[in-house]
């Protein structure tokens, strides 16, 4: 006798249940806390809050060891508990240039005003597996020279070598529309853009940006600054008439320059492509620039060749929880739909096996045409 | 540190997104079948998995409300319990498996069997809301086809399968015309349940979360689904009932009993089929005594 | 039908693709049933001239004015009087609405005005229901008519157009153009990058539909002979200007602008 299958609670407290088991590891190793991934995994942490779209590396770095190391998942914990927060209003926009740069480098000059920061990077290690991991001390010179660090954009800009940073007249400043409180709609405007991609996944915008590298639509990009390093965010209170600092958040900030463009009225000049980030990313934020500057063909009149160009095609999948979550919902029961789909191929089969038993037959009609269903 | 770190809101939205929600399903209801933008947010499911849905639910659910979640028609598929174990948690309403007990429904793949009544909301969990998005990817062009009411293109497809197969070939999702004048995707439930949807007593909305659309259709409305003429819609149909509470023409579940291929059939409506099959027996009890 | 007014009354169009102009200065008028060619080599402002006409490009000088069936422009009333109307003042509705109705554009190559991947009958049969028809077995003898009229046999009706050669998807796409009864067609370079004798076939074809149907048409080419086969007048560009205009035999035959001699010359040495 077929009994309903019944206990779909049961099951899912017993996979609660496994999942933690799995969580623990062996019983015998340390367990992990979050304070240790906070401070030792500072980049994957920058991740989890960038594409969380929630400056928090506390619980940045709890998620990841909720989600067991699963990325995409501790990013989907940090945004489904941004949904219950309060929101109270918009910061003053951040000024990269306010404090200086733990990092600063560029590609476009020998040597710039305040020099070339190397700053914590990876670039230049030898990637060489190491069995122990060393904590050298770090040199600290006796002048510490805080030398102003201009934007290198800034310099160009000041020739008008490259495109300005906002528009010459009417410029009001005004607030940009936020994709998480609006419905977006395309076409979109370059700020709603720029949003989506500080929160897009790394790993896709890395491709676009690479394949527009390789000839999918190319811009020249030069990497004109790389710059990471704390910022200092305020808020405008209106009781007390003027903005108050509330914190520091730490960014990475990539101004590419791209192209020239020009035109019968316009001297040429370079573009521009930018990427903005929580944290440390600077894979993603040049990344951003690069797709962020292919967005904008359109401004310059430039062929659509590529994928990366198409800003639905680029907005709408860039959002690595959607994606996980459609992607892997495919695992939920689609039963009652695969029933229909049963029925109606068997019936598809039944009338096909019909027509050529009576196309064999001798009194077989020869108009090839459709039979409309009796 | 001070107080817990981490913090709940009542209902787990909060306030401003709720009021976003029931305003976007006000314009739906005021335009029905119409998909109305807004700006979903994500909840403690992936996306994918019914986050429209929840949404929606979350924003008219109230402590007077009794809540029931089918996912494929039963009460106990894990998302629907994974779904109500949620809304256990964060709101205040009760919950029940029963059709007529629920005020509110949220739904994945089907429409009850029980017939829905005037105090009852369906939410349905919807993943494509556009219906000519396999049709047309861009969304620009989508909308103004809907804003001119041009669907040619939808008719195409039609004349694709009737000239291909002799049939129209969509068995679920199958695409609806509401209030004579929004063509509509009414979620993947299968064609069987179509007729459900028109002059229904209830209200239905619709939540998509990932692509962000809400629509609803107002009670005793006029929700027809798209043919020709000479090929005009059919519902897919049963002939067998099911074997344990032996219902006709209800959707059936079908099921694999021994590793020969041998199956039954069973309904797809968990609940319908428990209470039918307590009547039956009820029925054979009394007919005994009597 | 008034047969004082043209079907379409062309002035001073013109367009600016920044500073420079595609096309300056263009006028004149169609009469139903009259086909007119405009040639040039490449460069002319030929195709900024369809552009213009069919509502694709802006007009940045100008005007265009369509006869159409009713006064305003909403449908078909016998024996009421029709006007000329600036397109200009029609919403992107009523647009839309006269490309089902009244226009028709034949593209240079097939994949622009035809759905590549639905049927042949599909495509034919498309025009119809976008305008309503809601009945398979009518919309398929229609398609299938029209597939016949241009010589597309009735066994590839379920064919996609990437099964057929470039004759066939052309006259697939004329098929389209048709079936919903236009009175204005746009061509451009119909026949380009097909094979001489295909060309001719295609090129008989459209002039025999064209007369039988009374059609009048804007034929965009490069090519003199496509001009002389199906036109009745010809306007000759050069340099976004027309710098003649006539009849076809006329212009072809005792061209007076320097250039068109050069042109009509270059193909008999050719």
């Amino acid at each position: 006798m077929y009994v309903a299958v019944k206990g779909g609670e049961k099951a899912i407290a017993n996979a609660h249940a496994l999942l933690a088991k799995r969580g623990q590891g062996s019983a015998d190793a340390p367990r992990i806390d979050y304070p240790q991934v906070q401070n030792q995994m500072g980049v994957l942490v920058s991740r989890v809050m960038a594409e969380g779209s929630l400056y928090d590396p506390e619980l940045a770095a709890k998620a990841l060891l909720q989600s067991q190391g699963d990325v995409l998942e501790a990013v989907t914990l940090l945004r489904s508990y941004r949904t219950t927060l309060p929101r109270f209003g918009i910061t003053v926009a951040v000024d990269t240039v306010g404090l200086p740069a733990e990092r600063r480098v560029s590609a476009t000059f020998k040597d710039i005003p305040g020099g070339q920061q190397l700053g914590a990077t990876f670039d230049y290690t030898h990637r060489l597996l190491a069995e122990e991991l060393e904590t050298p001390e770090v040199a600290t010179s006796d002048a510490q020279v805080d030398e102003p660090m201009p934007r290198v954009t800034d310099l160009l800009g000041a020739d008008a070598l490259i495109e300005r940073d906002r528009p010459e007249e009417g410029w009001t400043d005004p607030d940009p529309s936020d994709l998480t409180r609006e419905p977006t709609v395309f076409p979109m405007s370059r700020a709603e853009r720029l949003q989506a991609l500080s929160r897009g996944d790394e790993g896709f915008l890395l491709s676009l940006g690479y394949s527009t590298q390789r000839g999918f639509g190319n811009n020249h990009p030069f990497a004109g600054e790389v710059r990471v390093g704390e910022v200092e965010v305020e808020f405008f209170a209106p009781e007390l008439g003027h903005a108050i600092p509330i914190g520091r958040i730490e960014l990475t900030e990539c101004q590419m320059v791209n192209q020239f463009v020009g035109s019968a009225e316009q001297a040429p000049q370079f573009t521009r492509g930018y990427g903005l980030v929580f944290g440390r990313a600077e894979r993603k934020a040049m990344s951003m620039s690069l797709v962020d500057r292919t967005l904008r063909h359109q401004e310059f009149g430039e062929r659509i060749v590529s994928p990366a160009q198409d800003e639905e095609f680029v907005i709408a999948h860039s959002d690595n929880v959607e994606a996980a979550g459609f992607v892997e919902h495919l695992k939920l029961p689609h039963y009652v739909d695969f029933q229909a789909e049963l029925g109606l191929i068997r019936s598809l089969r039944r009338e096909f096996q019909s027509r050529q038993n009576s196309a064999e037959a001798p009194s077989a009609s020869t108009d090839t045409r459709i039979e409309e269903n009796a | 540190m001070s107080g817990p770190r981490i913090v709940y809101n009542e209902g787990y939205l909060d306030e401003l997104t709720k009021r976003v929600v029931r305003r976007a399903l006000l314009k739906g209801v005021a335009i029905p079948g119409f998909q109305v933008p807004f700006a979903s947010r994500e909840v403690p499911m992936p996306r994918g998995w019914g986050t429209g849905g929840v949404q929606v639910t979350a924003s008219v659910i109230g402590p007077l409300d009794t809540l029931k979640v089918i996912d494929q028609g039963a009460d106990d598929t894990t998302n629907a319990v994974s779904i109500r174990a949620f809304f256990e948690k964060v709101a205040g309403a009760s919950s029940t498996t029963r059709t007529y007990e629920a005020t509110i429904i949220q739904t994945r793949h089907r429409i009850p069997e029980t017939p829905l009544a005037e105090n009852q909301i369906v939410v349905y969990q919807v993943p494509i809301p556009e219906p000519l998005r396999f049709l047309e990817p861009r969304e620009t062009e989508t909308r103004r086809l809907h804003a001119l009411e041009e669907y040619g293109l939808m008719y195409v497809k039609l004349y694709e399968d009737i000239a291909r197969y002799g049939h129209i070939a969509k068995t679920y999702d199958y695409p609806v015309l509401v209030n004579n004048r929004y063509v509509m995707a009414p979620s993947p439930i299968p064609s069987f349940d179509n007729p459900k949807m028109h002059q229904s007593s209830a209200l239905q909305l619709f939540g998509a979360g990932r692509e962000k659309r809400i629509y609803a259709i107002p009670p005793y409305t006029d929700v027809e689904s798209l043919g020709f003429d000479d090929f005009p819609f059919e519902p897919q149909r049963f002939e067998q009932p099911c074997e344990i509470c032996e219902s006709i023409e209800v959707y059936l579940d079908e099921v694999f009993i021994d590793d020969q291929g041998g199956v039954m059939f069973v309904c797809s409506d968990t609940d319908h089929c428990e209470r039918t099959l307590t009547a039956r027996d009820h029925d054979r009890i009394t007919e005994v005594n009597a | 039908m008034n047969d004082e007014t043209p079907l379409l009354s062309v002035t001073g169009a013109s367009h600016r693709y920044g500073e420079r102009y595609g096309c300056r200065d263009v006028s004149f008028d169609l009469w139903p049933g009259e086909v007119l060619a405009v040639v040039g080599e490449s460069g002319s402002g030929k195709s900024t001239l369809l552009g213009m006409l069919a509502q694709r490009l802006a007009l940045d000088e100008g005007s265009i004015r369509y006869r159409t069936a009713q006064p305003n422009g909403t449908g078909e009333k016998p024996g009421s009087a029709e006007d000329l109307l600036d397109l200009s003042t029609l919403s992107e509705r009523e647009i839309r609405r006269l490309w089902r109705t009244d226009w028709g554009f034949v593209h240079q190559n097939a994949a622009d005005g035809l759905r590549m991947h639905v049927s042949a009958g599909g495509n034919v049969g498309e025009p119809l229901m976008a305008n309503g028809w809601r009945h398979f077995g009518q919309i398929r003898a229609e398609a299938e008519e029209w597939l016949r009229r241009v010589e597309i046999p009735t066994d590839r009706m379920n064919d996609a157009p990437t099964l057929f050669s470039g004759g066939m998807r052309q006259r697939v796409q004329v098929a389209r153009n048709l079936v919903f009864g236009p009175r204005l067609v746009f061509m451009d370079e119909p026949t380009s990058g097909l094979d001489v004798s295909v060309q001719a076939r295609l090129l008989d074809l459209i002039r025999s539909l064209v007369s039988e149907l009374g059609l009048a048409v804007v034929i965009v080419t490069h090519d003199l002979a496509v001009a002389r086969l199906i036109s009745h007048r010809t306007l000759v560009m050069k340099d976004g200007a027309v710098i003649e205009s006539g009849l076809t035999d006329r212009v072809l035959d005792d061209p007076q602008a320097a250039y068109t001699q050069l042109l009509v010359s270059s193909i008999l040495q050719g």
